[in-house]
């Protein structure tokens, strides 16, 4: 915790040295009126100071006043270079009660640790084995994450616990316990999550809490399509399965990365491509999944793979109140939305669920302002977790469920054949008899398709749900290619024909009273600005909309923070949108290059904070409406420090507002 | 409102804070000095030092856009002597170049316009003897035997000052006019394949130098017998083999198990070995010292940081008593790195996995625009430690920082391809022999011991195995470079059906001079090409010394082109 303290006494001192100076200016020769002006900023600024300082204030006085709104100082687009490089937050939250009385609550930024720091007796990011062993390079090098993403920060026992997502092959998430000292989070310790009985994990992407306090997250996992895996299949990949990622031919290949580096974190040597890239452990069935995390109060976590929500690129889940329905996201190209009803109430941590799978069925009722569908469900299967992990055991291979062949001219197939796309590739499949259940878990977006149903979203990421309105909001990231009107003429079914917005869009879910979606709409829809904009020279979207909506957060009192990951403005930014007024605050601007990771709303006795990770800063630069790359001047000089990906949150508010 | 008069304030005062820092009077002046020489260099070459003029994608070399498929479907694939399987740790792997364009949008317009110029009226002007006398004049040493730029460049220049005299002994190493040693050590390796052939453009030279420690005992004293032992530990670490040592050494005298068999004593080896993270090897002397302090490193594939490359690019001069081309006294370019970090295996891998995994987690089928850290005065940095910065003939024939722009050149080839080994192409490829009577002798400047009587290298490819690496080349490119306009190569080594003559292999195998070596006539046909560019000072338009516009060169590229390859060419 040595860097934070070291920033903390930074800004104070900065703020010192202003003041200085203010004095210094107050000098006789100004006009009186200056001199008053200087006062008051003075105390303005001494105000600010012991906010800052004393985050608590004004906590209690209106607890017997119920809320009627929360808003955010609106925080201005970063105004020079000096501002684009800094992680800025909203300065105030101001909240309105039911006797129109208001109190406002200082708010600012805390990182809690950057990737490397020593916490405790662990490492913030260090990937292991299996085993718990640091993966060492030959020279041995340890290996430290810098992608820190979905974040749940949970109480248990009377200790503070984050998990933590790292986005990497092979995935981990880091559990770290947290102290609240004078007011403020202190890491005191972190470890990885044990998931060595589930087969570890892989690219452990965006993240939310259960009702019962638990963390879901998905495995974001791009390349392990069986497609490649199977000898039989026209898309059979043939991996070195040297740990060098490549192919045979020495060409890099995703798929084998995959493969190789879980195989490295199960210490799996004997992977057999001739029966569908299973081994010893490593089985490309057991990655593209939920997994669900639970701290408990010894230190130590319970958790679970929960296959029976089906396999597929998941961003994340989110759990409906009724601790049966859980929406999932799947993010790439010719994607599904998804749909598990659980057989029972979950009321606590359960390594097993059952229920039954569904997949979105859209019906495009317009094409204007990012679309609106109304939303049917159709139903793949129902099994659970156990019934699965029995059959991926069993070291099946995509040939066990499905013949599949390469489409031909025109997308056709053979007869007894189905055209399908998925995954950015168009499908020739032939489902195998009694192989349904099987079909609908382990190659549920094949299956999906097969079944009609829409696989057209793409980059659906991030998803929450509205108590308030019993809606569900979820981010498209892009309205563009398979989103479009028959894209590159691969799609099958063509649901989905909008026009391409790049810089994405945010829909609703309209809920009825089972929590099963029956309408869906954009609400919130960025804008590829016009070459003449005068913004145009700087930014790709409008920077006063959004831009590649990712993570996305409803934290209570009509507000959802929707959160960025582009290159298409100059900072990514955090949006608070308002869900009655429909009108968007802009709450955060991260550092240059960084992506909004791991939002999550939280509360430490008192204390209410939205975490908020800033991954990769001072990595990827903007581009303009033309392409260029206007702020690369700010990337080139770049100091390492700049370029530690950190996590944090945003602190002053009061927990009443959260719990 | 008096809030935001307060932040204004705030915001300013940090500002000033910021500058005062930098400087007071003296620093002012010095700042001055600088700004004016660029300033003048930027009026007299019509050149821009700061931000861009023509590219982003500077980066990008000229030859990516290579028209690779004929019109008759027949395949040249020179792509794959880059573009290929780094051996680890260079984690890199690009073979995927081979098979597609994948640039990024902005790069889809070819912005290297100089290729596409026809100079053939300007080099017509140019007499023989004129461009012969250019070219034997220095421009790196003045009228009176001095660095010319180590004099000119600002007092507070902040990257590379010239301190190399090209003064080699026998054994390679360089002399400043008082007879020390400078540190810097010429020596002979295999031209990489076609861009640095003769015959395809320059001649030039490679110079190393380890840091100080590496050069000392272990008292610190400037030992010649450590830096030569280190040298050739550096080779063994770097090449990840063993290598024989110039004169037996006594390990006693070092306190290191150089031929690692478990004793001290004499040996004529420095065996590699990568056991146990590398703590089995060390080097010797103050260095050794230093890697247990943990000052400097040691690890396979990579260079100890402080090491630093010397690279001229110059001119073809011709020798008219032997009758063929040596290198010119004038420099087109002089190119300095030094390996400024240490990155460990894990830091490398990450930084390629960065690289190779951009496209699919921004989930776009195009190339992402690259950006490096760093600036044209120190250097712009690679993921792989090094600063790379250079300087380039003016337009009145001195030598000058390079731009902005024209720094970011360097980038594309010294970070992204899996060819390099610790991001550098000619020490990996350096001759091993330590008798000064072998052809392969190792430790020499060219216009010491030139290319002639060099047997051909040799590679090993996946599917192919062994190959003669230059035959390799013109049998997968059908031409003796990558833009295939090299009549004269093509005339040598080719018949009509554009088979490779069988006769010309097999000198090839012996004498690579054979085919590295242009006729003079194409030589100041070269000289001459680039001389008019250097007139123009259009360098960020595209480097090549074409006289003729080129013809097998993609103007604009499509989004998701391919090249026409689908069998790529990888490195064993």
């Amino acid at each position: 915790m040595l860097p934070k303290r070291v920033k903390s006494i930074i800004v104070l001192s900065l703020i010192g040295s202003v003041t200085v100076m203010i004095v210094a200016y107050t000098s006789p020769s100004l006009s009186k009126e200056w001199t008053m002006k200087m006062k008051y900023a003075l105390s303005v600024a001494a105000a600010a100071v012991l906010a800052i300082g004393w985050t608590g204030c004004g906590s209690d006085s209106n607890d017997s006043k119920s809320v009627k709104s929360i808003t955010f100082a609106p925080l201005a687009l970063s105004a020079n270079d000096t501002e684009k490089q800094q992680m800025r937050v909203s300065s105030k939250m101001t909240v309105t009660y039911s006797d129109d009385s208001t109190e406002e609550y200082p708010l600012a930024y805390k990182t809690l640790a950057k990737m490397g720091d020593t916490i405790g007796s662990g490492t913030m990011g260090l990937m292991v084995d299996k085993n718990g062993n640091p993966l060492k390079k030959s020279d041995g090098s340890n290996d430290i994450s810098d992608g820190p993403d979905g974040n749940s920060f949970i109480k248990v026992g009377g200790k503070y616990r984050l998990i933590t997502h790292l986005e990497e092959r092979p995935g981990q998430l880091m559990n770290t316990e947290i102290n609240v000292e004078n007011n403020e989070l202190v890491p005191v310790e972190t470890a990885p999550v044990d998931l060595a009985a589930v087969g570890g994990t892989i690219i452990n992407c965006a993240s939310s809490k259960t009702p019962y306090g638990s963390h879901l997250g998905g495995e974001e996992d791009y390349s392990l399509n069986t497609r490649y895996a199977d000898k039989n299949s026209p898309f059979y990949v043939d991996c070195a399965l040297d740990g060098s990622s490549t192919d045979v031919g020495g060409e890099f290949n995703y798929f084998c990365n995959y493969v190789d580096q879980q195989a490295k974190y199960l210490l799996d040597t004997n992977i057999d491509k001739n029966n569908g890239y299973n081994g010893d452990s490593f089985s490309p069935y057991n990655y593209g999944y939920i997994v669900e995390v639970q701290p408990q109060a010894d230190g130590t976590t319970k958790s679970a793979k929960h296959y029976v929500t089906g396999k597929y690129t998941p961003e994340l889940a989110t759990m409906m109140p009724d601790q049966k329905t859980v929406y999932m996201s799947d993010d790439g190209t010719f994607k599904g939305l998804w749909k598990f009803v659980s057989d029972s109430k979950i009321s606590g941590f359960e390594a097993n669920w059952s229920g039954t799978l569904y997949a979105a069925k859209v019906n495009q009722t317009s094409a204007a302002n990012g679309g609106a569908f109304d939303v049917s469900w159709i139903e793949l299967g129902h099994s659970s977790d156990n019934d699965l992990k029995t059959m991926i055991e069993s070291k099946m291979k995509l040939t066990d469920i499905f013949e599949i062949a390469a489409p031909g001219d025109g997308n056709s197939c053979d007869t007894g054949f189905k055209y399908i796309a998925e995954d950015s590739a168009g499908e020739c499949l032939k489902l195998k008899t009694g192989m349904e259940t099987a079909a609908a878990f382990l190659e549920t977006r094949k299956y999906a398709a097969y079944k009609d149903a829409t696989i057209e979203f793409r980059k659906e990421e991030g998803m929450t749900y509205d108590k308030d309105r019993n809606v569900l909001y979820i981010s498209m990231s892009a309205v563009e290619k398979s989103m479009e009107d028959n894209y590159k003429g691969m799609e099958a079914v063509n649901d989905i024909h909008l026009p391409k917005e790049s810089c994405g869009a945010v829909y609703e879910l309209t809920l009825d009273e089972n929590y099963s979606g029956t309408k869906m709409e954009a609400i919130v829809v960025g804008k590829t600005l016009a070459d003449t904009d005068a913004n145009a020279a700087e930014w790709y979207c409008d920077p006063e909309g959004i831009s590649n909506p990712d993570n996305i957060t409803y934290i209570g009192h009509n507000t959802v923070l929707i959160s960025e990951d582009t290159t298409k403005h100059v900072n990514n930014m955090s949006w608070a949108y308002n869900t009655q007024t429909k009108t968007m605050t802009r709450v955060a601007s991260l550092p240059i290059g960084a992506e909004v990771t791991g939002v999550d709303v939280a509360t430490a006795g008192s204390k209410g904070m939205i975490f908020l990770n800033a991954q990769h800063p001072f990595k990827d630069n903007p581009k303009n409406r033309a392409g260029d790359k206007p702020n690369t001047a700010l990337i080139e000089n770049a100091t390492q420090e700049q370029l530690k990906a950190f996590i944090g949150y945003i602190d002053g508010m009061p927990s009443k507002l959260f719990n | 409102m008096k809030i935001k008069i307060l932040s204004t304030l705030m915001l300013t005062s940090a500002t000033a804070l910021l500058y005062l820092g930098c400087g007071n009077g003296s620093a002012n002046a010095s700042n001055d000095a600088k700004t004016n020489y660029l300033r003048s260099l930027e009026n007299e070459n019509n050149i821009s030092y700061a931000g861009k003029v023509n590219t982003d994608g500077s980066y990008i070399t000229s030859m990516c856009y290579t028209r690779v498929k004929d019109d008759d479907g027949s395949l040249h694939n020179p792509c794959y002597s880059c573009h290929t399987k780094g051996r680890v740790p260079n984690y890199y792997n690009d073979t995927n170049l081979q098979k597609e364009y994948f640039f990024p949008e902005t790069m889809l317009q070819n912005p290297f316009t100089n290729l596409f110029k026809d100079r053939s009226a300007a080099v017509a002007k140019i007499s023989d003897s004129d461009i012969l006398n250019y070219v034997r004049t220095s421009n790196y040493f003045d009228a009176n035997g001095s660095i010319a730029l180590a004099k000119v460049l600002p007092e507070n220049w902040g990257g590379y000052r010239p301190d190399c005299y090209f003064d080699f002994d026998a054994e390679g190493f360089d002399h400043a006019p008082d007879g020390s040693i400078t540190g810097w050590r010429a020596f002979r390796y295999y031209p990489f394949l076609g861009t640095f052939w003769p015959t395809n453009g320059s001649t030039d030279d490679v110079l190393i130098k380890l840091p100080e420690a590496f050069r000392q005992d272990g008292n610190g004293t400037e030992a010649l017998e450590v830096y030569k032992i280190n040298l050739a530990i550096v080779e063994a670490v770097v090449k990840q083999k063993s290598i024989a040592l110039e004169s037996s050494v006594d390990e006693r005298l070092y306190g290191v198990d150089l031929n690692q068999n478990g004793v001290f004593d004499n040996t004529d080896e420095a065996v590699f070995n990568a056991a146990d993270g590398f703590t089995k090897m060390a080097y010797v002397g103050k260095a050794k010292a230093q890697r247990q302090e943990g000052k400097v490193h040691l690890a396979g594939g990579l260079f100890p940081e402080g090491t630093e490359f010397l690279h001229s690019v110059r001119y073809i001069d011709w020798d008219e008593d032997e009758g063929h081309i040596r290198m010119a006294a004038r420099m087109k370019e002089l190119r300095y790195a030094i390996k400024r970090e240490w990155k460990t295996y894990s830091e490398l891998s990450r930084a390629a996995d960065a690289e190779l995994f951009e496209a699919q987690i921004n989930g776009t089928t195009q190339g992402v625009m690259a950006t490096f850290y760093g600036n044209y005065e120190t250097g712009f940095e690679n993921p792989q430690g090094w600063s790379y910065q250079g300087f380039i003939e003016a337009r009145d024939g001195t030598l000058r920082p390079q731009t902005r722009e024209e720094t970011i050149n360097c980038m594309g080839c010294h970070s992204h391809l899996g060819a390099t080994t610790d991001s550098v192409f000619a020490f990996p490829r350096k001759f091993e022999g330590t008798d000064k009577t072998d052809k392969l002798s190792g430790w020499n400047h060219w216009s010491q011991k030139g290319l002639i009587g060099i047997p051909e290298p040799k590679m090993s490819y996946i599917g192919h195995g062994e190959q003669f690496e230059y035959s390799f080349y013109l049998q997968n490119n059908h031409s003796g470079n990558e833009f295939r306009d090299n009549d004269e190569v093509k005339a040598k080594f080719f018949d009509a059906n554009g088979s490779l003559k069988p006769n010309m292999v097999e000198q090839l195998h012996n004498d690579v001079s054979v085919l590295l070596f242009p006729s003079k006539t194409r030589a100041l046909g070269l000289d001459k090409g680039y001389r008019v560019m250097v007139q123009e000072q259009s360098f960020i338009y595209g480097r090549d010394a074409n006289v003729h516009p080129m013809q097998n060169v993609y103007k604009t590229i499509e989004p998701e082109q391919e090249t026409g390859i689908t069998q790529a060419i990888v490195r064993q």
